[in-house]
């Protein structure tokens, strides 16, 4: 296994529910809900969910965009004391939330590796990633060049030395003046722009542009993680398909590592290796994006799987559609999540929550039939095994 | 097969500041009874447009329909068209005059919107009116084009009257009439909502027939005119010589001024509604059962925004299939919602299709949605259909470039090897179009002819047509 480059633990984010005069807190939006997370160096992290399952919050959370309720993150942490951080959390998990927050404070202040340590560490960790945002005539500022779009990253947190490697330790410069707008027209360039392009404003170009630009931004500080927040999905198929290339082209050649959060599973199985299916702010399945898509075992995923519309009028298979919309967040069904819309729910599943538990290897589920549904069901339900029994 | 819908050479343009908005420049197709039609193409590529246009929805001004012809089986849904034009181009219309004509069209119009053809919109959210309740909104189109139908049901279910108190006390729905009420009955019990539904409906029924046996005269009177006006309609439609015509439109005027709208609202918020109003919001309940709401009785109170996503998108497929319409114009049904919704609502769709034989045209982008849906395919381009096809024919077969390149910048889900195909650019700016062939600067196998010529419509094989210059054959148009 290569190198870890991220690593949360516990997280949990509950947004408050303002209400009433007084503005009093009526309940809580679970968005996301103790979910362990680890990003290997290099790799690309596919999630994905329906709306409203805390893919966005997960991906926030990860940036140090806002910050968790509970729960810490690691940059490059080393094993050992995440190894006894995960154990201290597990148990800790096991009296609620509240108990688990009091505590919380205590192990953090020990335990090395933590960006929320130091505020300088804090400036340090968001200098090294990025995000891209899902719509790109929101993000981009409508008052400021695209020049100026592109500089403000490197003027503020800099870009590493030239001779200096990538991987965090090196020193990093800030550019100014001449040297900046060289460098913004290199990357402009290799995003397929020109130099006419850094004059403009940001409604002067077409969707696929402000896309390319907001990766231009994003990339131009050279960071080692970029979270990418459903890039693709106002854009049209062709678009699509030109954005994808260039995130791939770029991965090659600066090593970064991306996480992808979408609904769109097709894109999800183009572009990611390892892929996490969100579920109510619960990760319900994670395993490697051939494994799952050829064996999806939660009956969420396979469901997920079966409603893709295949562009092949010839392609015959079994239909799982699910009844009924995602509960309320605020007010999440007990035990599994899953079971109110789940075809072998059985009285279990409403009481107790399943945890995730290696099925197979490198395959974990959230679901307490998950062996009997592998036995049974799988072959049916994956896209490849499908395409067989079609011919 | 026979043809629901022709549209031929549509051209429709917008006429902005910056200068005119070639937006549809020459589209073609038929749409077969009983099928599922898929246009499919980028955004700015006149979908919307097409669809649009057919609904004679374009907002005018800036834009306006310049030529071409729609027909729905005999009628012809481009009348007046050419009168509006004519009036509108003068430099100084006399705005007297030009309204009436355009309010005449507008009478005729509104009969076949919402009524023979009706339409799914894109942005569930955006197509409600956040201030109507879902019942308001759904019952406000059968009020406009089901009154003699409301007050048939009615008039039936009194003369059975006996016979739905007996069904109530045993809560099913035994015997089956050959009148309007049995239709009724037998689609309620073809719902499947289980025991509770069914008394809903038999108690709102037997509420109505008490109460028309009470007014029976009042409600006849009702029924006689409501069908005199229906066959007034019915006339106007049709071929009728202009004098003909001016005093229907009378008529017609002076009764639509009768059956205000806004008094609707008043109406239903009556705790003890007249027979028509609980007619027709037994009516709009069987619909919400019917596109699979649950709880639509609760439902039919609520305010748009207490509903989520794919819930309105319901509510929006039935309000457009309140009347029962010929033909559904699916505007982006789906492009807002998750694949697991999304699933729902093409179920949704294809059980439409299959129980009422609706001929659908569906809109989108996703060339996934369309290989589960359409039986045949048009594909667009800068306002010209570049190709038409059976939809196996085109994802096995493609001929034209640009549909070539669309099928392979999709991620296969299936395939995942497979390499995704760049079209290079972008859409072009439609108010200066490229000459020749509109595809031509992205086209990798452009040669000179297609910077000049417009490329003819080209039928390679049955069914197969495609306007492109690589192609020859036998010319269609």
């Amino acid at each position: 296994m290569s190198e870890i480059l991220l690593k949360a633990i516990g997280v949990r984010k509950y947004f408050p529910i303002k209400g009433g005069i007084s503005g009093r807190t009526l309940g809580y939006v679970h968005a996301v809900d103790d979910v362990n997370l680890t990003i290997y160096k290099g790799e690309t992290v596919g999630v994905v969910g329906e709306s409203g399952c805390g893919k966005t919050t997960l991906g926030r959370v990860i940036l140090d965009l806002i910050e968790p309720t509970t729960g810490a993150l690691f940059y490059k942490p080393d094993e050992a004391s995440v190894n006894q951080l995960e154990g201290l959390y597990t148990e800790l998990t096991a009296n609620g939330a509240r108990e688990l927050k009091k505590e919380e404070k205590k192990i953090l202040g020990t335990t090395k590796d933590n960006i929320y340590k130091s505020r300088s560490k804090r400036k340090d960790f968001r200098s090294r990633v990025q995000i891209v945002f899902q719509d790109p005539v929101s993000s981009l500022d409508p008052r400021m060049l695209i020049k100026d779009v592109i500089a403000e990253p490197i003027r503020i947190n800099g870009v590493p030395k030239e001779d200096g490697t990538n991987d965090g330790t090196g020193a990093r410069v800030r550019l100014r003046g001449e040297v900046a707008n060289k460098y913004v027209l290199d990357i402009v360039t290799e995003m397929g722009l020109n130099e006419d392009h850094l004059y403009r404003f940001p409604h002067e170009f077409s969707g696929g542009q402000r896309q390319r630009i907001a990766i231009a931004r994003a990339i131009a500080v050279k960071p080692e993680f970029i979270v990418l927040d459903e890039p693709t999905s106002a854009l049209d198929v062709s678009v699509q398909a030109q954005i994808l290339s260039l995130l791939k082209n770029l991965q090659k050649k600066y090593n970064v590592t991306y996480m992808f959060i979408t609904h769109n599973l097709a894109v999800i199985r183009a572009v990611s290796n390892r892929v996490i299916v969100m579920y109510l702010g619960k990760i319900v399945e994670e395993a490697l994006t051939d494994e799952l898509f050829e064996f999806p075992i939660h009956p969420y995923t396979q469901a997920l799987i079966s409603a893709i519309p295949i562009p092949d009028p010839t392609f015959k298979r079994q239909r799982l559609v699910l009844s009924g919309d995602v509960p309320s967040p605020a007010n999440p069904p007990s035990g599994c999540r899953f079971h109110t819309r789940c075809r072998f729910a059985k009285e279990i599943c409403s009481t107790e929550e399943p945890k995730l538990k290696e099925i197979r290897a490198g395959h974990i589920v959230a679901c307490h039939f998950a062996e009997e549904i592998l036995k049974t069901e799988t072959s049916s339900s994956g896209i490849k095994k499908t395409r067989e029994t079609a011919k | 097969m026979e043809e629901a819908l022709v549209v031929k050479n549509l051209k429709t343009q917008f006429f902005i500041y910056d200068g005119v908005v070639k937006a549809l420049e020459d589209v073609t197709f038929t749409l077969n009874k009983g099928e599922v039609l898929g246009i499919v193409g980028e955004t700015g590529c006149g979908k919307s447009v097409t669809a649009f246009s057919i609904m004679r929805l374009i907002p005018d001004p800036p834009g306006r329909i310049i030529s071409g012809q729609i027909r729905m089986g005999n009628y012809d849904l481009m009348r007046g068209i050419d009168q509006e034009a004519e009036i509108i181009l003068k430099k100084r219309p006399k705005i007297k005059h030009h309204n009436n004509v355009i309010k005449k069209n507008e009478h005729f119009y509104n009969k076949i919107r919402g009524r023979y053809i009706s339409m799914i919109f894109q942005e569930p959210m955006a197509a409600l009116n956040p201030v109507y309740t879902v019942e308001d909104q759904i019952i406000e189109s059968i009020y406009l084009h089901s009154m003699t139908k409301i007050l048939k049901v009615i008039k039936s279910a009194s003369e059975h009257l006996p016979d739905l108190k007996s069904f109530r006390e045993s809560g099913e729905i035994g015997a089956e009439f050959n009148d309007e009420v049995g239709t009724e009955l037998s689609k309620i019990k073809n719902l499947k909502k289980g025991k509770d539904s069914v008394e809903k409906h038999l108690d709102m029924l037997i509420d109505e027939a008490t109460k028309f046996s009470e007014k029976k005269e009042k409600y006849e009177e009702l029924l006689k005119h409501s069908i005199e006006i229906d066959d007034l309609e019915e006339k106007l439609l049709g071929e009728v010589g202009e004098q003909e015509r001016d005093s229907i439109i009378s008529v017609l005027t002076k009764e639509a001024k009768k059956t205000k709208l806004n008094r609707l609202t008043k109406k239903l918020k009556k705790k003890n509604p007249d027979p028509i109003v609980s007619e027709a919001r037994r009516e709009a309940l069987a619909l919400l059962e019917s596109v699979n709401i649950p709880n639509a009785f609760q439902i039919l109170k609520n305010y748009p925004h207490e509903l989520s996503g794919g819930m309105l998108q319901r509510v929006v497929i039935a309000i457009a299939l309140s009347n029962d319409p010929q033909i559904l114009i699916a505007d982006e049904p789906t492009t807002a919602l998750d694949v697991t919704i999304q699933a729902q609502i093409l179920e949704l769709l294809r059980d439409l299709k299959k129980n009422r034989g609706t001929s659908i045209i569906l809109i989108t982008h996703d060339l996934g949605v369309i290989a589960e849906m359409a039986d045949r395919v048009v594909v667009m381009y800068a306002g010209n259909v570049v190709e038409t096809a059976p939809s196996l024919e085109l994802y096995h077969n493609p001929k034209h470039p640009y549909t070539i390149g669309l099928l392979q910048s999709i991620p296969r889900v299936d395939d995942p090897t497979k390499k995704l195909n760049i079209i290079r650019g972008t859409v072009p700016n439609l108010i200066t179009p490229p000459a020749g062939c509109r595809f031509n600067p992205r086209c990798q196998f452009a040669f000179d002819r297609c910077l000049v010529e417009v490329p003819p419509t080209i039928e390679t094989s049955e069914g197969h047509t495609v306007a492109c210059h690589l192609f020859t054959g036998k010319e269609v148009r």
